[in-house]
């Protein structure tokens, strides 16, 4: 504890460093002509609205041999001043630009935004902050930066003007990609929680099913979607459009669904099921007393894995034809447009994100009882 | 009636059970003793179809075990074991009542039982709702002794229940559990690797070893006449002679006597042992002898053979 104490906070001085020099050397946002063609970047120094950007980068240095709220206060006001700034600073540069240009966001936008965000998670970790602080912190920050997209602060920004053209085809498409998910997921549970159930006694069935998902999760995904279009087409379900993504899906959940309900029923100490079995507890009795309730805080944390991997691989989903957010990736990457690109990438970061954060308050929340 | 015929069991090449026929009375506290290995588990096992012999068989009354479906079987056997194996999410009532609510007995009786055995076993009663992880490990074989009990069984199986105890703990759970048996006539089959432990609650003792029983006795045949080198060599050694102190009663060796008022006095169901002890103590060779009139107890009798 000392030794910590009186070392450097290395983590804390790397962000703001690397905040810093993304203010002064990085492109904060770009202005190109039109949505397709590439434009002219600046840095945030050049631009009126964001110059105080390394001044409050140095504010955020100073604060790292402070306490961990004055460090977390410091890192929540940059982070939603910059983004408050930036969509000011797109609508100034977009009177000033032609009637199809656009204002893109840039590295250093991104750099900065992903340095104050580190921050304020490690100042919240050192805080050892309660789980209720936490969340609030988060929600806190999510729910400002929506307050200022209703307010119309982002819509001079490439990426929200993207959406504007695509709100329904967007909405459509969220819905899609948790349903593609959420489906593959549920049907990794109802095959793979009660083939591990099956395999859980036998050494060799175990080494064996194991190793099998083992070789399906090192296919490729794009390779995995390729191969299964022509047998679901010679069985007459469809080589492409939702069939394939959900077999595809479903088969890399497999793995994450029968590891954790393995570790899971491993959970209950061998003593105990020696007990209960010698007390004569049925077998299905030695499940679903002993072995399910112990081991629930394992299965709540496999499923949380199992859902953020499929929201992620859904994505690649569109490839073959099925709905899903990843056909803006992909409509993007043919067109050249980044930003449509932008736009579907960022969704699903924050599905991901927002479904890992429900399933670990649901976890918690579980704790107290198992 | 418990029987063993000549049963075996093998694991992979060694044979864990060899040829074992053994005979255990209603009402006995039969220990099986032994080195660690000798199978005295596995035979354990064998009596409530955890294990089933390879060859032989085991009767219980007169019925061969695998006549009845191994769930109803151990329902009516208990079952308590080294590491305890309480149920981790169930508080210490919920874990007492397992067997009881497997039968489908009603709430109130289950309450009412774990309520008795609880007072049985001198557990206090406010950590009936407490979970198995708040409680001290001698808290915790208690509970599990009160389990296995639960269902009233005619027969109880122990393996090493108090093999993880510190000797205090370990010796208070002891006197406790032989007053339990006397008081409810239980057949029980205790497993332990410790002689001390055998000799101080087996009515008999079976002794294991490499799968076969070497002498099956009471605590002073195996002490008095050993069959041979190896059985000596576990009930002998540096204290052979204070066990055999510990084994016999004040009862048995007192002699018609008298002594000087204000002579200490032993009960007669206490031990030679702490007879001797108390005559270490007081710097007397004589000790009065409670509740028997006209009766002492003294270093001669100590030392004179076993009647
Ligand atoms: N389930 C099992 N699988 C394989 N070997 C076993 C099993 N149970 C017991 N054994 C072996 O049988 C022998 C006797 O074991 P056990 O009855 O547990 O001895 P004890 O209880 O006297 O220590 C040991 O060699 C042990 O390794
Ligand atoms: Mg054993």
């Amino acid at each position: 504890m000392r030794w910590t104490e009186r070392t450097w906070p290395l983590a804390l001085l790397a962000l703001g460093i690397a905040g810093l020099l993304a203010s002064l050397v990085l492109n904060a946002v770009v202005v190109a002509p039109n949505r397709l063609l590439t434009g002219h970047g600046y840095v945030s120094i050049a631009i009126p609205t964001l110059r105080w950007l390394p001044l409050a980068w140095l504010v955020v240095l100073a604060t790292s041999r402070l306490p961990a709220a004055a460090g977390l206060a410091a890192a929540m006001s940059v982070l939603s001043a910059l983004l408050l700034a930036t969509g000011l600073a797109a609508a100034g540069l977009l009177a000033a630009a032609g009637e199809h240009a656009r204002v893109q966001l840039g590295a250093g936008f991104w750099c900065m935004v992903t340095a104050a965000v580190l921050l304020v998670a490690d100042r919240l970790r050192e805080l050892k902050a309660r789980p209720y602080l936490r969340l609030a912190c988060w929600t806190g920050l999510a729910l400002l930066v929506v307050a200022m997209a209703a307010t119309g602060v982002f819509d001079r920004l490439s990426v929200v003007q993207e959406f504007a053209l695509q709100r329904t085809r967007f909405i459509t498409a969220v819905g899609q990609h948790l349903l593609l998910a959420f489906a593959a997921a549920a049907a990794a549970v109802a095959l793979g929680a009660p083939l591990a159930m099956a395999v859980a006694q036998r050494q060799g069935g175990r080494g064996a099913t194991l190793a099998v998902l083992n070789l399906v999760q090192t296919i490729p995904s794009m390779a995995l979607f390729a191969l299964l279009v022509a047998p679901l087409a010679w069985l007459g379900v469809g080589g492409t459009g939702n069939a394939p993504a959900l077999v595809a899906l479903t088969a890399y959940a497999l793995l994450p669904v029968v590891r954790y309900t393995l570790a899971g029923l491993a959970t209950a100490p061998p003593a105990a099921l020696d007990a209960a079995r010698g007390m004569g507890l049925q077998p299905w009795q030695v499940l679903t007393r002993v072995q399910l309730p112990l081991g629930l805080p394992v299965f709540a944390a496999g499923l949380r894995i199992v859902l953020v991997q499929s929201i992620g691989l859904a994505a690649v989903a569109a490839l073959v034809g099925a709905g899903g957010l990843g056909r803006f990736v992909f409509l993007g990457l043919g067109q050249g447009a980044n930003d449509l690109v932008m736009l579907g990438t960022l969704a699903i970061i924050v599905l991901a994100l927002a479904a890992d954060g429900a399933c670990r308050a649901l976890e918690r929340w579980m704790e107290p009882r198992a | 009636m418990i029987e063993f015929s000549n049963v075996s069991k093998r694991f992979g090449q060694g044979e864990a059970v060899d040829g074992v026929s053994l005979q255990i009375a209603s009402g006995e506290l039969f220990v099986l003793v032994g080195p660690s290995g000798s199978g005295k588990s596995t035979l354990l096992r064998m009596i409530n179809r955890l294990v089933e012999p390879d060859e032989g068989s085991v009767r219980i009354d007169g019925k061969d075990v695998r006549d009845t479906p191994a769930t109803d079987l151990r329902r009516g056997i208990g079952y308590a074991i080294q590491s305890v194996g309480l149920f981790p999410h169930w508080s210490v009532a919920r874990n007492i009542g397992t067997v009881p609510r497997l039968l489908g007995w009603s709430n109130d009786r289950i309450e009412a039982r774990v309520q008795e055995l609880m007072a049985m076993l001198e557990l206090d009663a406010g950590i009936a709702t407490r979970l198995p992880a708040e409680l001290s490990g001698g808290q915790q074989q208690r509970v599990g002794v009160a389990r296995a009990m639960a269902a009233t069984p005619a027969i109880v199986l122990m393996d090493e229940p108090f093999g993880a105890l510190d000797p205090v703990t370990r010796e208070k759970l002891q006197h406790a559990f032989r007053r339990i048996h006397a008081d409810t006539g239980t057949t029980v089959v205790f497993v332990t690797h410790d002689m001390d432990e055998a000799l101080q609650l087996g009515d008999r003792i079976a002794f294991i070893d490499g799968g076969h029983v070497r002498q099956c006795g009471t605590p002073l045949e195996l002490l008095l006449s050993p069959a041979d080198e190896v059985v000596r060599g576990f009930v002998g050694g540096a204290s052979a002679g204070l066990r055999l102190l510990s084994v016999r009663k004040v009862r048995d060796a007192m002699t018609p006597g008298s002594v000087a008022d204000g002579t200490p006095s032993i009960n007669a169901d206490a031990d030679l042992r702490q007879a001797l002890s108390m005559m270490v103590d007081s710097r007397l060779r004589t000790l009065r002898v409670d509740g028997a009139d006209g009766q002492v107890i003294s270093l001669d009798g100590l030392l004179a053979p076993p009647r």
